[in-house]
C-alpha cells in the first residue's frame, strides 16, 4: 500500500502529463497514416480487382515487400537509407517519414481487406450499375464500395489499431509520441515497470475507444441489410 | 423502334447467337420463349451491353452502332436507353426502394433530386410500392423486388425494357404480382423484350412470340397463330410439350 502511495502515484503524477503530450502525437501520427492507408489501399485493391494492366503486377510486388519485411527495416530505410542516394530527402522531417513509412505498411494489409470485401459483393450488382449506363467510377463509389465497406471495417480496424501500436516504432527515429516519452522518462528515473505500465494503459484505452467507434459505425452502415 | 441486325455471340469458340434479326417497333410487346440455353437471355443481354457481341448492329431511333467498334460513350448511351429488368432483381442493396429509382436517374440522367423523388414516388405508386419506398431491398419480399426493379426501369424512360426471365427465380405465389404490372406497361404500349417461361402470360401479353433455339430465331408470329398454326415443326413439338 506504501508503494502506491508513496512511489506510484507521485512518479504516475509527474509522468501522466508527459504522456498525454505524447498521446496527442501519437494520435496525429496515427490519424494522418491511417486516413492516407485508407487512399491507397483501396487505389490497390481497385487496380487488383480489376486486374488493371501493367498496374497489376506492380501492386503485387509492393504487398508482398510491405507485407514481407519488417516495418522497423522499412522506417530506417526510408529515414536514414534513401537520403544517402536522394539528396532531396535530406530535410525529410521525422514525423513525415515515420506516417509515410506506416501508411505504406498498412495500406499493403488494408488493400488486402478492401479487396477480399469488394469480391463479396454480387456481381449482379455490378452489372444492375452497368445495365443503367453508370460509369466504373459512379459504381464504385455509390454501389459497390458502400456495400464493400460492411465486410471491410473489422479488418480495417484491426490496421487502424496495429497503425496505433506500430507508431511506437517512431521511439527509434527520436519521435516523442507516447512510447518515446516513456522511454525518455523511464531512462531518466530507472522506472522501468511503473512507466511502462502506464504507457500500456495509453494504448490500451485509445484501443477501447476505437472498439467503441467501430461498433458504431458497423451499427450504422449495416442498417440496409438487416432483415 | 429498336433493330438488331446480324447479333453473333461467341463463347470462347461456340456460337450462342448466330445472326439474329429482330425488329421491335414502338410499342409493342416481343415475348421470346425457347428451352433453356439457347440464347435468349444472352440476346437481351447482348442488347444493353452486358456481353458483348461478336458481331452485328444495333439502331434506336436515332442512335445507331456497330458492335464490331462500338465506344465507349455509345455502350454508355445504349444502356441509358435500354432497361433490363434483372431475374433476381439485382436492386441495390445498399440503396432504399426510392433511391433504386432515384439513383440511376441522378447519376445518369442528371436530374435534380427533387424531380428524380418525384417520379420515383409516381413509379413506385403505379406498381404499388409507395408504402415501401424507404425498405431496403433486404426487408422486401421477391415479388416486391421484382416490382421495385420494374419501376427502375421505366424511370429511365428507355425505348425499350427488357426483361430476363423475371419471375423465374420468384415462389409460385408471387408471380401474379409481377405478371400483373408488366401487364399494366404492356397495356400502356410500352415497348419490351420479354424473355420468359411463363405460356399463358406469353400468349396474353405478346403483339410477337418469338421462338429462338440453338442460337437462332426457328419462328416469329402473333400468339394467336404462333399458338394455333405454327409454321415449323420444331415449334410445334415445343408447344405440345409446354402444353403436356
Amino acid at each position: 500500500m506504501a508503494y502506491l502511495t508513496e512511489t506510484f502515484l507521485p512518479y504516475a503524477k509527474m509522468l501522466i502529463p508527459l504522456l498525454l503530450e505524447g498521446l496527442w502525437i501519437t494520435i496525429y501520427v496515427s490519424a494522418a497514416a491511417f486516413v492516407l492507408s485508407i487512399v491507397l489501399g483501396a487505389v490497390l485493391a481497385i487496380i487488383q480487382h480489376f486486374k488493371i494492366r501493367g498496374l497489376h503486377q506492380l501492386t503485387k510486388v509492393y504487398v508482398s515487400y510491405f507485407r514481407g519485411t519488417p516495418l522497423l527495416i522499412q522506417l530506417f530505410l526510408f529515414y536514414y537509407g534513401l537520403p544517402i542516394i536522394f539528396e532531396a530527402m535530406k530535410g525529410c522531417p521525422k514525423h513525415v517519414a515515420l506516417i509515410v513509412c506506416l501508411a505504406l505498411n498498412s495500406a499493403a494489409y488494408i488493400s488486402e481487406s478492401i479487396r477480399g470485401a469488394i469480391d463479396s459483393v454480387d456481381q449482379g450488382q455490378y452489372e444492375a450499375s452497368l445495365a443503367f449506363g453508370m460509369t466504373h467510377f459512379q459504381m464504385m463509389t455509390r454501389i459497390i464500395l458502400p456495400q464493400a465497406a460492411v465486410a471491410a471495417i473489422p479488418p480495417i480496424t484491426n490496421s487502424c489499431m496495429d497503425i496505433i501500436k506500430m507508431s511506437s516504432l517512431g521511439m527509434t527515429i527520436g519521435i516523442q509520441d507516447i512510447m518515446g516519452e516513456a522511454q525518455l522518462t523511464a531512462a531518466t528515473y530507472y522506472k522501468t515497470f511503473e512507466t511502462y505500465i502506464l504507457a500500456a494503459a495509453f494504448y490500451w484505452i485509445l484501443a477501447v475507444i476505437l472498439g467503441r467507434v467501430q461498433k458504431k459505425i458497423e451499427k450504422r452502415i449495416s442498417t440496409a441489410y438487416q432483415k | 423502334m429498336i433493330e438488331i441486325k446480324n447479333l453473333t455471340k461467341k463463347f470462347d469458340q461456340q456460337e450462342v447467337l448466330k445472326d439474329i434479326d429482330l425488329k421491335i417497333e414502338k410499342g409493342k410487346v416481343f415475348v421470346i420463349i425457347g428451352p433453356s440455353g439457347t440464347g435468349k437471355s444472352t440476346l437481351l443481354r447482348c442488347i444493353n451491353m452486358l456481353e458483348k457481341p461478336d458481331k452485328g448492329s444495333i439502331r434506336l431511333e436515332d442512335f445507331e452502332a456497330d458492335f464490331t467498334n462500338i465506344t465507349k460513350k455509345q455502350i454508355q448511351t445504349l444502356r441509358s436507353r435500354t432497361s433490363m429488368v434483372f431475374q433476381n432483381s439485382n436492386l441495390y442493396r445498399n440503396k432504399t426502394a426510392l433511391e433504386n429509382i432515384t439513383t440511376p436517374l441522378i447519376l445518369v440522367k442528371k436530374m435534380n433530386r427533387t424531380e428524380a423523388e418525384k417520379i420515383g414516388m409516381e413509379l413506385l405508386n403505379r406498381v404499388g410500392m409507395l408504402e415501401k419506398k424507404d425498405s431496403y431491398p433486404e426487408t422486401l419480399s421477391g415479388g416486391e423486388r421484382q416490382r421495385v426493379g420494374i419501376a427502375r426501369a421505366m424511370g429511365m424512360e428507355p425505348d425499350i425494357i427488357l426483361f430476363d426471365e423475371p419471375t423465374s427465380a420468384l415462389d409460385p405465389e408471387l408471380v401474379g404480382e409481377v405478371l400483373e404490372v408488366i401487364k399494366n406497361l404492356a397495356a400502356q404500349h410500352t415497348t419490351m423484350l420479354i424473355v420468359t417461361h411463363e405460356m399463358k402470360f406469353a400468349r396474353n401479353v405478346a403483339d410477337q412470340i418469338v421462338f429462338m433455339e440453338k442460337g437462332h430465331i426457328v419462328e416469329m408470329a402473333p400468339p394467336e397463330e404462333f399458338f394455333e398454326h405454327p409454321k415449323q415443326e420444331r415449334t410445334r413439338q415445343f408447344i405440345n410439350r409446354q402444353v403436356q
